[in-house]
This record gives structure tokens, sequence and C-alpha cells, in this order.
């Protein structure tokens, strides 16, 4: 569904990623591990076309996305949650949804995108007159999660969604994703938290300093000496 | 004295209504596209003339006249993004400011040109209503009145659409606004027509207080901007409160003293809140 | 700045040398006018880049060139005084008024948009000042200095071209300024406080003391580019030394020219004065709206293709070879 080819990107003169390569398979959760500044996260601005990738290409369903903008890329179907979930801070919790389903298509289907959220989140019901930045952590990342889905995306790209939580709220991240997987979405999620995001993997890639290293199953990598020294911590 | 300083405040609550019309425009200006308008007040006296234009030199009627001098503030709005802004978006800021003030040279020449250098007003007889011993002119009570309407229509289209709220999230977050499919440079051309046609709105409620000629803007770019910077630049809430602080300020210092000594108080006050709450009222910190 | 090989050094000295003896050769009287113009512009232009060039946008200097100003001939018109101490006190006016602002902004991190927009308010406010008082001012009709004829003591000349060499040197003054503050530590400071004024800080850089000194500077030679002028013209009005519109101007005299550049703010007044006093000559009278508007536009297109300035795009592409 989402083909990466040969991507690189350089911040002037640096180059924060060589040549990585990437699919991502339709209803499949497909994770990128790695260390801090490997380069996952430029790697998800790159998709959503926050960033420009000085040379390769990107497909999403044969079309071509890296030559787009932004905002056109969001209409193409890409939703992507950036680090830190980033809402929009004096609206509210129903405003950050509402403006989730911006694109015309997603605002033909507000009401029932709406049900299918707060169905998967009981919490942001009660608290959809809340000023998002009065909001916990934990809640910050779902909302952020939840907006997304408001623009009924093929395809959502997570960036650390457990980043900077405390661990029983971590459990819960990994929990809605679960179940947002389970609703038959597919799923590209950036995670420095190897063991909990390998169990929900159907594939996944590593990173180092920018480069791919490592791809595969989850058994593959769970199996692999040096990934599991290094980042599954056994 | 009482009666006198009593006409003052609410001739100041009256007049602070519709400079609250205008720290709106500039605030959304600058809260979206992130620019200082200098040249807005010179914006407003092209919606003033352009009135005088449609009603006093082609005979519409004012309601017609009206609406034209709007939607062509509007498209000078637009204009002005495309021709101006829009080219120095990533330009330094001093840049953009300097290509802004320039712009008010064209348009108060560009005013002296068509219309000379004569007062030009619009005669409007309209009563005063008097109500033990208070004067209010009836114009300055409709121009209060039309602006709470306005404000308020803009309060339902910036909460409760699409495109309202598509704008308030380019101005919170510009890169996130993209990725929830919000073009922003449509939203800049947006932003600046409302404002353009916002500056018109303003334009015809001074219709009947002013008389107006080509320097006319350069003392409400400055005052729009006090009132602006008081309130808390890009807050549009704080633009509200300073607008009547500011319009009861001047009309009651220009009763106790003069109208010259009146613009030097607000301006010292101005100078003052800079230096001690430069986030004004409802700004939170400071950003450069 | 290091010169780009010999020419950046010997094309300064072949334009000064070409300046000295202008006044000898057979140049009509206007064209020495224009230069005065110029030099005296490029002084207060220069001056403001002193600010400007670390990053403290000013768009208030006309507060301080009409503060020099409308002090040294007040002195003079109504205590006798004679300019040149006149144009200390104009310069210590304005150092003062520069001082007490400066330092509540800089104490309390008032700073870009909001530092602006400060020194606006404050050359609106010298202007409304100067109209308020129109009593000892003239207000807006401006005021018009006591001649007397010519008197080096009074710094009055008949003979324009006494002006002309003044300015001249004066601009050399402020040009060597310039390039005194550019070998000083405390540039170094202000290219860092103008980067990251919290880095600075935390590397030990005094970032209040730094400002100050460079604000005072620029103050207080700014005040003395608004007294040679209205010395100059002997007529002086709120509209042509301080205010909103004169406030604008100046900086856009540095960046036309290339505001981080020693010559930049000379090139561009250069080219503005000329370009005003050319379109004056050329269409004044009935067409001076429309000339105006012109030259409105003209700026608005110089900053969208030229935003280094021409000196500082020349310097560029030089650099680049």
């Amino acid at each position: 569904m989402l083909s990466v080819k040969n991507v690189s990107v350089f911040y002037g003169e640096f180059r924060a990623l060589s040549n990585i390569s990437l699919e991502v398979e339709s209803k499949q959760t497909t994770i990128v591990l790695g260390p801090n500044g490997s380069g996952k996260t430029t790697l998800m601005k790159a998709i959503s076309g926050l960033e420009r990738i000085r040379s390769g290409e990107i497909y999403l369903d044969g079309e071509r996305v890296d030559t787009k903008e932004a905002h056109q890329i969001a209409a193409m179907g890409i939703a992507h949650v950036p680090e830190g979930g980033r809402l929009f801070p004096s609206l509210t919790v129903f405003e950050n949804l509402k403006i989730g389903s911006y694109l015309p298509k997603a605002r033909k289907q507000f009401q029932a995108s709406l049900d299918e959220v707060f169905y998967l989140f009981p919490r942001l019901k009660e608290r959809q007159k809340q000023i998002a930045g009065s909001m916990s952590g934990g809640e910050r990342q779902m909302l952020a999660v939840a907006r997304s889905l408001m623009s009924r995306p093929k395809l959502l790209i997570l960036d650390e969604p457990s980043a900077g939580l405390a661990p029983k709220v971590i459990s819960d991240i990994f929990n809605f994703v679960k179940r947002i997987r389970e609703s038959g979405y597919s799923i590209l999620m950036v995670e420095q938290n190897a063991v909990k995001a390998l169990q929900l993997a159907d594939h996944a890639y590593l990173f180092e300093s920018g480069k791919l290293v490592f791809e595969g199953g989850r058994e593959e990598f769970d199996t692999n000496e040096y990934i599991r020294k290094a980042y599954l911590g056994i | 004295m009482g009666e006198q300083l009593l006409n003052a405040l609410i001739n100041g609550i009256l007049l602070g209504g519709v400079f609250a019309l205008l720290a709106l425009g500039l605030n959304l200006i600058f809260g979206v596209v992130k620019i200082i308008h200098l040249a807005y007040g010179q914006f407003v006296m092209m919606g003033f003339y352009l009135v005088y234009l449609f009603y006093e030199q082609a005979g519409l009627p004012m309601a017609l006249a009206i609406f034209l001098a709007i939607a062509s503030m509007a498209a000078i709005g637009f204009l002005t993004q495309f021709v101006v802004v829009k080219p120095l978006l990533n330009a330094p800021r001093l840049n953009q400011l300097l290509a802004l003030a320039s712009l008010i040279i064209v348009f108060e020449n560009f005013a002296l040109f068509v219309w000379g250098a004569d007062y030009r007003g619009i005669p409007f007889d309209l009563p005063i209503i008097e109500i033990s011993n208070i004067f209010i002119r009836t114009s300055s009570f409709i121009a209060f009145l039309g602006a709470l309407f306005v404000m308020g229509a803009l309060y339902l289209f910036l909460n409760k659409t699409y495109l309202g709220l598509a704008i308030r999230a380019v101005s919170q977050d510009t890169d996130v606004a993209k990725l929830m499919g919000i073009n922003p440079s449509m939203i800049y051309y947006v932003t600046m027509a409302l404002g353009g046609a916002l500056t018109a709105v303003v334009a015809a409620f001074f219709v009947p207080i002013y008389t107006v000629h080509p320097h006319f803007g350069s003392a409400f770019t400055l005052t729009a901007f006090i009132i602006v910077v008081l309130g808390g630049m890009g807050n549009l809430l704080g633009g509200f409160i300073g607008a009547f602080l500011i319009g009861i300020v001047t009309s009651v210092a220009a009763v106790l003293t003069s109208t010259e000594v009146a613009e030097i108080v607000v301006l010292v006050i101005f100078i003052l809140v800079m230096l001690i709450r430069p986030q004004g009222i409802l700004g939170s910190g400071v950003s450069s | 700045m290091n010169g780009c090989g010999r020419i950046g050094k010997i094309l300064p000295v072949v334009l000064l040398a070409v300046l000295i003896i202008l006044p000898m050769l057979p140049v009509s009287t206007y064209i020495i006018h224009v230069a005065t113009l110029i030099f005296i512009w490029s002084i207060v232009a220069t001056t403001w880049s002193f600010m400007g060039r670390f990053g403290l946008v000013s768009l208030g200097h006309g507060a301080f060139m009409g503060m020099g100003a409308y002090v040294t001939v007040l002195l003079f018109n109504h205590a006798g005084l004679s300019p040149w101490i006149g144009m200390l006190a104009g310069g210590l006016a304005a150092c003062f008024m520069g001082a007490v602002l400066g330092y509540a902004c800089f104490r309390f991190g008032v700073i870009g948009d909001y530092f602006a927009l400060v020194t606006l308010a404050l050359a609106e406010l010298v202007a409304l000042l100067v109209v308020a008082f129109r009593g000892v001012t003239g207000g807006s009709l401006g005021l018009t200095v006591r001649s007397v004829g010519t008197s080096v003591w009074y710094f009055q000349f008949d003979n324009r071209i006494y002006f002309y060499y003044i300015a001249l040197v004066a601009l050399g003054v402020v040009l060597f300024i310039w390039r005194w503050i550019d070998r000083t530590d405390m540039r170094k400071a202000l290219a860092a406080i103008g980067e990251d004024e919290l880095a600075a800080s935390s590397l030990g850089v005094n970032i209040i003391r730094n400002k100050m000194a460079i604000t005072l500077i620029s103050t207080f030679f700014t005040a003395l580019g608004g007294t040679i002028y209205a010395q100059y013209l002997l007529y002086l009005s709120p509209e042509t030394v301080c205010g909103v519109g004169v406030s604008l101007s100046i900086p856009f005299k540095a960046i036309l020219g290339g505001m981080f550049t020693l010559w930049g703010p000379f090139i561009g007044s250069a080219i503005i004065v000329s370009l005003e006093e050319y379109i004056r000559a050329a269409y004044g009278g009935t067409y001076t709206s429309i000339s105006q508007i012109i030259y409105g536009v003209a700026l608005v297109v110089l900053i969208m293709f030229l935003p280094k300035g021409i000196f500082g795009t020349l310097r560029e592409k030089f650099y680049s070879k």
C-alpha cells in the first residue's frame, strides 16, 4: 500500500536519512524501531509531506506522494499523528475532532466517525467541551489519534505515541493501538518501546543513524541476537 | 462635569465597539498570516473612500454602496496577499514590515491622486438621542450595535464552521493544520480578504462620524496596533477588551484635556504596558 | 569586513577622491545639494544599522533624529546657543531617551516585533509632543532656523558647499565608527545575542550592557545627523525629521543597500534619495501623487527582489565567484 523507495533526506549538509526503502501492507501494522535521532521521525515527516526528500520516491497505492504538498497528501488518505500529539491547544476536544474531519469526504461521514471514535475512546466523549491543552498526557495522545481517525484515513502514521507517558498510561496507549488495529486500520508506527511495539507488529524495520539496518517479521526480531541484546533487553 | 464624564464614558464604549472590529481584523491577520499589517489604517481609509465613491459619486443606494465597498476591500485584501505578502512569507521579518509600510505610501497617494487632499464627508442627518442630559448620536449607537452584530457573526463563523475552525487551526499550528488537509495558502487568502472586508465595515460605521482625507489612515493604524498589543497580539478576546479600554480612555481623556493630549496619553500608556507586560492583558508569553 | 581583494581597497579611496573634488568640478549646485542630502541620510541610515544589523530593529529612529534637530534649533532660536553645543545637547537628549526606553525594553526582554512597535510608538509620541507644544516648536507647520547669514560658530553657511564637506566628514566619522565597532568584543557579543539570546547569556554575555552600549551610540549619532539636516535646510517639521514616515524610511535606506555591510546604508540612501529627487524634479507639481505611488511600488518591488539589499547581493555574487 505504501512504498518508500530509496529515500534520502538532508537537513542542510547533514544526511538524516540514507536510501531508505520500506513497505507498508494494507490492513497490517508496520513498526519502525531505533534509537533517538536515527531518523524515524524524519521518515514519517517525509511521508506526510512536512519534510522534503532529496532523492527517492514515495507511493501510496501506486500514486506518487513525495511531489505533493502536505495537505494534498492528507487528502490522499495518509493521516500522521506527530510526535507529542500536537493538538490545537485552545480548541476543545470536540473542535479538535471536528477539524480532523476537514476533508470533504470525511465531512460527510462526520457523525459516523464521531460515534466510532467515542466508542473507541469513551473518555473523550465525557470531555467533549474541555480545552485540549488542559488534558493529561495520555488523554491528549488519545485525542490526537482520534482526531486523525476522523479523516477516515487509508494509512495511520503514529509517531511515538507512548513517549513521555507514565507506565500505566503506556499500557493504555498500546491497548488502544491494538483496538485500532483490530478495527482493520493500516498502521505505520514509530516506537522506542521495542518490546511492546513488536507485540503488535506484522512487520518491522530497524533504523540506526538514518540507515535501515534490519527488517523482518516479529519472529525474526525476537530471535535476532543483536536485537535481543540492544533493544529487547534480553 | 460628572455628566460630561458619563457622556464621555458612554461615547467611549460606543467607540470601543467599532475599534473592536478593527482590532479583530488585525488580530486575525497577525494570528493567522503572522504579519504586522502596517497599512491597515490605510485600508480603512480606502474603505471610506469607496463608500464615498459608490454613494456620493455614483449615486447608488447606501446599502449597495456599503456592500460594494466591502466586496472591493475584500478583493484588495486578497490582492495584497497575492502581490505583497505571499512572495515575502519566508523573507526576514523586517522586509515584510517595510513592504507593508510602503503600501502606506501607495494607498495614501492613490487616494490623494483620485480624490484630492480635501476632506470628504458624506452628510448624514441622524437625530441625537438625549437621556437626561446624556447625548448619544444615533450614528454612534448604530455603529456600536452593528459592530456587536458583526462580531457575533464572526464568532459563530470561527467557532461553528469548518472554514472558521481551519483558520483558528492554522493560527495555532500551521504544520499540523496541513496534516488535517488544510491548505494554508488558501487560509491566508481568506484571512486577508476577511481582514480587508472588516476594514470596509469599520469605514461604513465611521461614515456618519468622520470625514476622510488621505492621511486619515495613520491615526487608525497606530491606535489599532496599540489595542491589539494591549490585549495580547493574536488574542481575539484581548483585542475586544483592549478596544473598549482604549475607547474609554481616549474619550475620557479628550474630555478632560484635549484630543491631542488624549492621543499622547494613549501612546504613553502603550509604551508603559509594553514595558511592564509586553504580552498584553491576555497574551501568553512574549514571542519574538 | 574584508575587502574583496584589491578592488575592495582601491574602490573606496577612488570614491573618496571623487567625492572630495566633486564640488570643484563644473557640476550643478543641484547635484551638490542632492549629494549633501545623500550624505546626511547615509549618516542616519548607517547609525540606524548599528542597532539593526544585530537584530535590534528600531522602527522609531525618527524620534532620535527629531530630538537632535529640535533640541539644537530650539536652543539656538530661543537661547542663542551655538548649534555645535546644541548638537551635543541634542545628542545627549536622544541618548537619554534611548537609554530609558532601551533599558526598560532590554530589562524586560522586549525584543523583535514588540521592540519594533515600541520604538514606532516612541517616534509617534515625539511627533505628537512637537505638535502639542506648538507654541514653542511651531507644531506641524514646522520651525525655521533663525538666519544669521554665514557663521561658523552658529553653523550656518550661505555657501552650501561647506555643508557638503561637513556632511561628508561626518559620514566618514560614522563609517569609521562602524568599522571600529566591527572590531570590538562588543560586536561578537551582539552577534551572539542576535543569533540566540538565551545561549549567549548562558555563556556569560551581559545582554543588557551590550545592548545599551550600541543603543547609546546609535541614538547619539542619529541625533547628530538630525542636527546637520536641520542646519542645512534651515527648516524642520515633524513630518521631515520625526514621526512614523521618517522612521520607516530610515531602515529602508539601510536595507536597500545592505543592512549588514559598511557601505550598504550609504548606497541605499544614495539610491532612494536620488529616486526621490528625480521623481520630484521630473514629475513635481501635478504628478506628485502618481510619482509617489510609483515610488511606493518601486520600494515594494525592491524589497521583494533584493532582500539582502543591493550591496549585500553584489557581495554575495563576488564571494561565490
